[in-house]
């Protein structure tokens, strides 16, 4: 089709509003993404991604049971639907996180009425994205004789969200952004009123769009800052007398905020027979959860650090060269400048703490040389070809055990792959250094001890008790190991150092545990057992018998708090009172009860109105291979996509850059293999070609590029950026197409079932990522990524039976 | 190997719970409440026995005597004499009868013990403890609380009871040493004022951990300058708030 240069140019106005209000649609799963990790303490990346998903599969339902109606009346349809977009994303953005941070994860398992809450905020989350696909829909219906050039603007668009997100998260906190959505969508409605041939219609747009405008700019203007949830670090700290917050700033991967009040103390690990004031530093917030504290390395912070267990490395260790890896606000970093370590280097991920770190310790250098990365721990040992006679580790876990939802998160610093490339960092001589908060059962500080171990093992350490030390505290356990074995004068510090301050030897290089110490008795002996076990060699024997999962986490499974064992859930249930293991494991409950929301809400909303709508009107219902291949590419996709997500998380250094980046990739793969799709012919053979290819280039990548993203971790950033969009991309291009061309093939045959596809594919898409991430926590990525391809694989053997015969022919 | 039973979750400090305003409940103490208080104990000496092996009539009697239903706001009333945790404003709670009791127990007091309260709330646990010994003294941070535990406790007929609005952090250096110090707040730490004042001998109880996560209830043991731990329970309490100045 061609057009005249007049109508090329009008209808441009539509194709930019289409750019905008699909780029508005991503980048609010980005931002909404970091709101909720503020406000819950978790990014529920993949309860974002369903939402937006229900709200287009929703939205299609809609326009597909109203399809003629709504053509006809789309001139009045469209800006409502468009000011309704814009509404949304200017009130219901704000009221769903308003309403999320009401609910405290921790006790949804233990009173219902958490739920409440919660499921509202989700429902306020998901109208942006359903009146937004609402707008996308009915365009593409409307103008079916321009749907290349429509579906173009909508994937660039998507292709761009993703970017712009994570761009105006780097100037403004997300209540700030949600404004900025309407407003964007208001020049989207004034970019569609110059495709309006009317006056009258004209003028509805821009209506429109002068009250979006006017309200979106008057939001900005007065929003106030959105709520976060009172059970979050920051709630507590500013109810304290004379508090006051001294720093403040947006970030994507994270708003950091400093915290300063004379009653907010800080002593962690910190010796009973400490009898001195304990010092109110400033505390240091990212995204409400407590990052670190600020010390400044003065005389009586040195006394106060030397009574603490974490001293532990400097009591064995006389370090000349050290390395802080994910270092916070930098509480070791002052440790070691009082201590007067020539050479100390800092390595922390968040950019803006990375700052303010190296500003704050930076003024107190008295001859030691500070230097500061803001780079994830895991690419600057990559990268760099130092060694390091003391390797610090940020304290691990909480006290008791139990992250809540935070469980989900996964730890790249604390996996197998991990500690190797630490180890291989450490001078013959040299020290590591972890500390981890007690738990009961202990889990996580058995799990950290069998990560240490396993690294030795790999490194050819046979027998890994002589370098070993450990030592314990009512609060805390910090271990020390070394590449070389420790001797006598090691112990003697070590026994001295423990009963001065009261520590219990945990283990004695080259000894065990030292079992008449009994400053701190927990209520569970299973601490000392796991020790012998694992360090003595029994460690596969104890980790295979123990309740809780202990193994070694992998960057493939790369879930450090995650201790539940479903198969011994039983078990687990008797031994902690059920009340608390739902405590300890929230995550895993939470993403289980996810998967049966989700099922139940997109069921409702897709597919029930369409099964009462084309049963009433005597419509074929999809038969089985319609169903599975539909439903095969749906779980395919997504599989891929959130482990796409997850493998990228490590590769691009934080999660939210992960989820825009892969969106962004896939999008704009999959919209040139869509725009590519109708040169093709949904025949037999060309879509099973295109279905073998894809599974090729899916296995081909699902096994090379752990290697490749692994081999490339020291790469500078946009090199990364560049690698991991192309490796995504490609794969999304072939993606693309299965979709359309099946959907072309079913509708040839049987129109009515069109709607069906569209449901079933849709219904299964939004069930996908929670499944996905059931699947990563108990088997691991490489595993999500198999199941995409099994779907995938079942996608190809229901294609050859996908022409539906028309009745009596 | 520790009970199964005991690492049961106590819902000490059920802060989803909303807030209430503090007005007072009615007097009296009815045959309705005695028959509900005499049940609510009864309850407790099952659970304590069979779920922590633990006997202690001491205790119960001491329980089984304090009217809580007069240290709830009045629209709480009803629900006194159920075994949780109820909200008494300013973002605060009175624990849960179980969790008095267990700390109660575990701290080990008799008639001749100083007893040191940190977090007065309600003025509950206090009640409890001036029901065993003489010598009860509790601060509370809160104007607001400490006002209302002062006012409830005569009220109730604790007189005896010294009262103090201050940050508990500091303890109470005039009345130091104590026998016992229950703290009724979560800690990030265990103060060291606190272990300061503690008696040669002396016991604290108190829940440390992060706020609005997990908390465990520690036992503190001081003999001469050996100090030792016993973790307890996983709890959740309301966060300790201190003042900037003793």
């Amino acid at each position: 089709m061609t057009l005249s240069s007049s109508k090329y140019f009008s209808e441009a106005g539509t194709d930019i509003a289409l750019f905008l209000l699909s780029a508005v649609l991503i980048a609010s799963q980005v931002v909404l993404m970091q709101a909720l990790a503020r406000s819950q303490g978790y990014h529920f990346a993949y309860i974002v991604i369903s939402l937006a998903l229900i709200g287009f599969g929703c939205s299609g339902t809609v326009i597909t049971l109203g399809k003629r109606w709504m053509s006809r009346h789309a001139g009045d349809l469209l800006p409502g639907f468009m000011f309704m977009a814009g509404l949304c994303c200017l009130f219901a953005f704000p009221a769903a996180l308003s309403m999320v941070a009401k609910s405290d994860s921790n006790f949804l398992f233990l009173d219902w009425r958490g739920w409440i809450p919660l499921l509202v905020g989700a429902f306020f989350a998901f109208l942006p994205f359903f009146f937004g696909a609402l707008v996308i829909g009915l365009v593409f219906v409307r103008d079916s004789d321009l749907i290349g050039r429509r579906y173009g603007a909508n994937l660039l668009g998507s292709a761009s969200g993703g970017g712009l997100g994570i761009l105006l998260l780097f100037r403004l906190p997300p209540e700030n952004i949600f404004p900025l959505f309407s407003c964007l969508i208001a020049v989207a409605v004034l970019c569609i009123a110059i495709s309006v041939k009317s006056t009258r219609g004209s003028l509805k747009f821009c209506l429109c769009s002068s009250i979006l405008a006017v309200l979106g700019f008057g939001a900005a203007l007065i929003t106030p800052e959105s709520a976060i949830s009172s059970y979050k670090g920051i709630s507590h700290a500013l109810l304290l007398p004379e508090v006051r917050i001294t720093n403040d700033e947006p970030h994507p991967m994270g708003r950091v905020q400093i915290v300063e009040s004379p009653a907010l103390r800080y002593g962690p690990g910190l010796s009973l027979h400490f009898r001195g004031e304990l010092p109110a530093p400033p505390h240091l917030y990212v995204n409400g959860d407590a990052y670190g504290v600020m010390l400044s390395p003065t005389n009586e912070i040195s006394a106060l650090l030397e009574h603490s267990l974490q001293n532990l490395p400097l009591v064995l260790a006389n370090p000349q060269r050290a390395l802080v890896i994910n270092a916070g606000a930098g509480s070791f970093v002052s440790h070691l400048l009082s201590r007067g370590i020539p050479f100390v280097e800092v390595i922390e991920p968040h950019p803006a703490v990375a700052l303010i770190v190296e500003k704050f310790y930076g003024s107190f250098l008295q001859g030691t040389i500070l230097l500061t990365h803001a780079r994830d721990g895991r690419s600057f040992i990559k990268a760099s070809p130092c060694r390091y006679d003391l390797i610090m580790l940020p304290v691990q876990g909480t006290f008791g055990g139990g992250l809540g939802v935070q469980s989900l998160r996964e730890n790249y610093l604390l996996t197998e792959e991990a500690f190797q490339a630490i180890w291989n960092a450490l001078e013959a001589e040299g020290f590591l250094s972890v500390s981890v908060y007690n738990d009961q059962p202990p889990r996580q500080t058995l799990k950290i001890l069998s990560l240490l171990v396993s690294a030795m093992k790999k490194q050819g350490i046979e027998d890994p008790s002589g370098h070993i030390a450990a030592l314990r505290s009512w609060e805390m356990l910090t271990m020390v190991a070394s590449p070389s074995p420790m001797v006598d004068s090691d112990r003697e510090r070590l026994a001295v150092f423990a009963e001065t301050l009261g520590f219990d030897r945990t283990w004695i290089p080259g000894k065990g545990p030292a079992l008449n110490d009994s400053y701190h008795v927990m209520e569970d002996d299973r601490l000392n057992d796991g020790f012998i076990a694992i360090i003595g060699g029994r460690d596969e024997e104890f980790i295979e018998s123990y309740p809780f999962m202990i193994d070694v986490p992998t960057d493939d499974r790369p879930f450090f708090h995650q201790f539940l064992r479903l198969n011994r859930l039983p078990e687990t249930m008797k031994l902690t009172g059920g009340s608390a293991l739902v405590l300890m494991e929230t995550g895993s409950f939470i993403v289980v009860i996810t998967v049966l929301l989700l099922a139940a809400v997109t069921f409702f909303l897709i597919l029930a109105p369409l099964l009462y709508v084309e049963g009433a009107a005597g419509g074929k219902r999809a038969p089985f291979f319609v169903f599975l291949y539909f439903s095969s590419l749906g779980l395919g996709f997504m599989f891929l996509e959130i482990m796409w997500i997850q493998r990228l998380t490590l590769f691009w250094g934080h999660t939210l850059y992960s989820a825009a980046g892969v969106i962004s990739a896939l999008l704009c793969g999959m919209g040139i293999g869509s725009i590519a799709a109708p040169r093709i012919s949904p025949s037999k053979a060309s879509l099973s070609s295109i279905l073998i290819i894809l599974l090729c280039v899916v296995a081909a990548s699902h096994l090379l590029l752990p290697p490749l993203f692994q081999a490339s971790l020291g790469l500078p950033g946009y090199l990364k950026w560049l690698l991991g969009f192309c490796v995504i991309a490609v794969p999304a291009f072939i993606m693309g197409m299965p979709f359309p061309l099946a959907l072309r093939r079913v509708a040839e045959s049987h129109s009515s079932l069109a709607p069906w596809a569209w449901g079933i594919n849709g219904f299964f898409s939004v069930l996908a990522p929670p499944l996905a991430v059931l699947a990563a926590i108990n088997c691991g990525f490489a595993a999500v990524g198999w199941l995409a391809l099994a779907a995938y694989g079942v996608a190809l053997a229901s294609a050859t039976s996908l022409h539906v015969r028309r009745a009596g022919v | 190997m520790i009970k199964s039973a005991a690492l049961n979750l106590l819902l000490v400090g059920l802060v989803l719970l909303p807030p209430v305003s503090l007005s007072f409940a009615g007097k009296g103490d009815s045959p309705g409440m005695v028959a509900a208080r005499a049940r609510m104990v009864a309850s407790l000496e099952r659970t304590l026995a069979e779920g922590y092996g633990i006997r202690d009539e001491a205790v119960l009697r001491a329980m089984n005597r304090v009217p809580r239903h007069l240290f709830v706001p009045a629209q709480q009333q009803r629900r006194a004499y159920e075994n949780i945790p109820l909200p008494i404003g300013f973002g605060q709670t009175i624990s849960q009868p179980f969790v008095v009791a267990y700390m109660t127990h575990i701290v080990g007091i008799d008639e001749s013990s100083r007893v040191l309260e940190i977090g007065s709330g309600s003025g509950y646990q206090a009640a409890v403890l001036a029901e065993i010994t003489d010598e009860v003294y509790t601060i509370e941070i809160v104007p607001q609380l400490a006002q209302w535990a002062e006012d409830r406790l005569t009220f109730a007929g604790y007189v005896k009871v010294k009262t103090k609005q201050a940050d508990g952090y500091h303890g109470w250096m005039d009345k130091a040493p104590f026998d016992a110090i229950v703290v009724t707040a979560a800690s990030p730490h265990i103060p060291p004022p606190l272990i300061g004042q503690l008696k040669d001998g002396g016991r604290m109880i108190i829940p440390v951990g992060s706020a609005y996560l997990t908390q465990q209830l520690v036992l503190v043991e001081k003999h001469g300058d050996d100090i030792r731990t016993r973790n307890l329970l996983p709890v959740r309490f309301v966060p300790f708030t201190r003042a900037s100045e003793p």
